[in-house]
């Protein structure tokens, strides 16, 4: 029995070209453009421009029009022409969109629960906000690879305070 | 003489120093750090600023844009990474000195050459600003204002795109951007959905923050992988002797002629002028085959070219309205909310800015070079901070700061969804400059081509549309098509957007110059050589 052994993977090397990835790209862009001017002619006119103004219809028009244009130009050439390279681009490591997913999910937890603004606990009422950061930061530390415990607990802690005093005490922002 | 009382006046308050302060310390750090530009820092400090008074804000925003052209170096001459894009040229002879054991002397020249380069663009600064508000306040009605809007994004898409079309594509996305929100001249909502937040449109700093900033952290997060590569810790000597700054002369004056004229060009930044400035250098050097070997020539040319550009963008930004960079593209965002709007008016209606702005420009300039002078043993260590700490704290700081324009949640979110759409866009090299110019500039173009369109039946096309506003326009047909035709003429698999390009011939001399290099015994106990996957 021979066993087959995976060639390495050169996590330097620029990710491939790719035609479906442009097609999609394009047809994307060419849906949104057409959404766009859909929605254009769609505009609700309340009244006539003044004289020497264009109405509210016109310059949406046009954008859509030449977005339209260079999307459909964009296809062709994604569909015909063999697909661009991607030297300027760095390859995608392995866990780097579950990184990204995991960040987006803990903001949006965290964006809720700041909206919350604050609790009423054993009479007290309890501000969010400075909890709400610490641990959040705790979190993504944690979700990007961090493993010291002083720094996991520390570096939250500081930055928190720091933004609560700059933003909350000095410059009188509403956290 | 009261302008300037009234401009040297708003610096002696003790406030706008300690700002100045706090913006060479953000600076340098986002400098140093690879990955952060110093338009991510400008539009992270932008939600910062907004409560301050313009002087102040301004002192901020502008010494981070100076500070962040010092801090920058640091990496490209110790790691071979640039710091910001505009120190990619310093990689090219910075790093070779370093690996030869003159790690300090790169450092010391770097941090001499971009303090005179700066200088220089700043006298630019100073004697043209007004002279060129003047004239376009004077000349520039409304067609000539479309058409100079037309040029600056055609001018963005031209430079910062790979492909022509996505360019286009980043720029019409820009404007349409731009039209969402009550229509000033009548009142009409477009693209609002019932939604109260988007009346006013979408908020400026929350995409750009998104665009420049998460896009980009998000983009560190997909790609980031485990490295080994230490920085060269071996600076040897630091000061120059006689022989060595008498080497720099000829490409000092090369470097600082390129970077005053690149930045003049609407959208075209540091990188191109460093890059353009080396090459150009090494056309006129006597030693050209000393060029990416650890040239100080090279260096010089590089650092001062890029350097060099803070001038000419900062006018034509104030002077214009149109941003001379990427950097400016934020740094409007934020004026306009201080109630400042850049554009032909701004230095007729408050000529005491330009005395303010130069004499932030002069003393961040000083600041940064003393700070830069001092601190590079320092700043060595800070390469080594763990990535975390940084994604954390900019992803947590770029929260608050978009929070605090509004204090609003909803903005957050804008924030969020523009990160996510940029990062993708970016992975489809689609460019964020346009975007934010299209948004950014938008309604300016639909005001002044509504007034245009008005006015053309009236009177005969050539009276109401000038040279000017023909010129305008013919030069951004051009800065669209000439990209795409020198583009189609190379190999499908060496076309780049313009920074890219510029080295073409070059860049196989350079890579066998880097080869010879590694192959010689190293002067530092610590060379970068491996990256491990």
């Amino acid at each position: 029995m021979t066993t087959v052994v995976p060639a390495p993977i050169d996590t330097d090397a620029p990710p491939r070209p790719s035609r479906a990835l442009e097609v999609t790209f394009a047809v994307i862009a060419l849906a949104m453009c057409v959404a766009y001017f859909t929605l254009s002619t769609q505009i609700e006119l309340r009244r006539e421009a003044p004289p020497g103004q264009l109405d509210a219809r016109f310059w949406p028009l046009v954008l859509g029009t030449i977005g339209v244009g260079a999307s459909v130009a964009l296809l062709v050439i994604a569909l015909v022409r063999p697909p661009a390279n991607r030297d300027d681009l760095e390859r995608i490591q392995r866990g780097g969109s579950l990184r990204v997913a995991v960040t987006c999910a803990v903001t949006l937890g965290y964006v809720a629960i700041w909206s919350v603004s604050s609790i009423v606990a054993l009479g007290y009422r309890i501000e969010l906000f400075p909890f709400a950061t610490a641990i959040y930061m705790f979190l993504l530390l944690l979700v990007y690879g961090l493993r010291n415990w002083i720094g996991l607990i520390a570096y939250p802690v500081a930055v928190t305070g720091f933004i609560y005093v700059l933003f909350g005490m000095l410059l009188r922002i509403p956290l | 003489m009261n302008a300037f009382a009234d401009g040297l006046g708003a610096l002696l308050d003790v406030s706008v120093l300690l700002y100045m302060l706090v913006g060479l310390l953000l600076g340098f750090l986002v400098g140093a750090f690879p990955g952060i530009t110093a338009t991510m820092a400008i539009a992270l400090a932008a939600g910062f600023t907004m409560t301050l008074e313009p002087v102040q804000g301004l002192a901020v925003l502008l010494t981070i844009y100076v500070a962040a052209n010092f801090g920058d170096r640091v990496p490209s001459i110790l790691v071979n990474t640039p710091g910001t894009p505009a120190s990619i040229a310093t990689t090219l002879d910075g790093y070779p000195m370093a690996k030869q054991g003159r790690a300090g002397l790169a450092l010391t020249i770097s941090a001499l050459v971009s303090a005179v380069g700066i200088l220089a663009s700043i006298v630019l600064f100073a004697a043209a600003a007004v002279p060129v508000a003047s004239f376009a306040r004077d000349y520039f009605k409304s067609p000539e204002l479309f058409a100079l809007v037309v040029f600056g994004i055609a001018v963005m898409i031209g430079i910062s795109s790979k492909s022509m079309l996505k360019g286009i594509l980043a720029g019409v996305i820009g404007l349409m951007l731009g039209t969402v929100g009550t229509y000033a001249a009548t009142a009409d909502q477009r693209f609002t959905f019932g939604i109260l937040e988007l009346l006013e449109g979408f908020n400026f700093i929350a995409v750009i923050i998104g665009l420049f900033g998460i896009a980009e952290l998000f983009d560190q997060l997909l790609t980031h992988h485990q490295s080994k590569v230490r920085p060269i810790s071996s600076l040897g000597r630091w000061w120059p002797n006689r022989a060595e700054l008498k080497q720099t002369r000829r490409a000092l004056a090369v470097g600082t002629g390129v970077g005053i004229g690149v930045g003049l060009i609407p959208a075209a930044g540091g990188d191109i002028a460093g890059l353009i400035g080396w090459e150009r250098a090494r056309k006129v050097s006597k030693h050209p085959e000393e060029f990416g070997k650890g040239s100080i020539e090279g260096l010089t040319a590089s650092d001062t070219a890029s350097s060099a550009t803070l001038g000419g963008s900062l006018t034509t930004t104030m002077a214009l309205g149109i941003p001379g960079d990427s950097v400016m593209a934020v740094m409007i965002g934020s004026m306009i909310i201080w109630g400042i709007t850049p554009g032909p008016n701004l230095f007729v209606n408050r000529p005491d800015l330009v005395v303010s702005i130069t004499g932030i420009m002069v003393i961040a300039t000083l600041l940064s070079l003393a700070l830069s002078l001092v601190r590079m043993r320092g700043m060595v260590k800070l390469l080594d901070v763990p990535q975390p700490y940084l994604w954390s704290g900019i992803l947590v700081f770029c929260i608050i700061g978009t929070y605090a324009t509004s204090n609003s949640l909803s903005t957050v979110l804008t924030m969020l969804v523009f990160g996510v759409i940029g990062v993708l866009l970016k992975r489809m090299s689609v460019p964020p400059g346009p975007i934010v110019l299209g948004l950014l500039l938008g309604p300016l173009a639909e005001e002044n081509l509504s007034r245009t369109l008005a006015i053309l039946p009236t009177r005969p096309f050539l009276e109401v549309v000038s040279p000017i506003a023909i010129i305008l326009l013919l030069l951004a047909v051009l800065s669209i098509v000439m990209p795409a035709i020198r583009n189609a003429r190379k190999p499908r698999g060496k076309r780049g957007a313009l920074a890219d390009s510029i080295l073409d011939d070059e860049i196989a001399e350079v890579a066998h110059a880097r080869e010879e290099l590694d192959a010689e015994p190293d002067a530092d106990p610590h060379p970068v050589k491996e990256t491990e996957k």
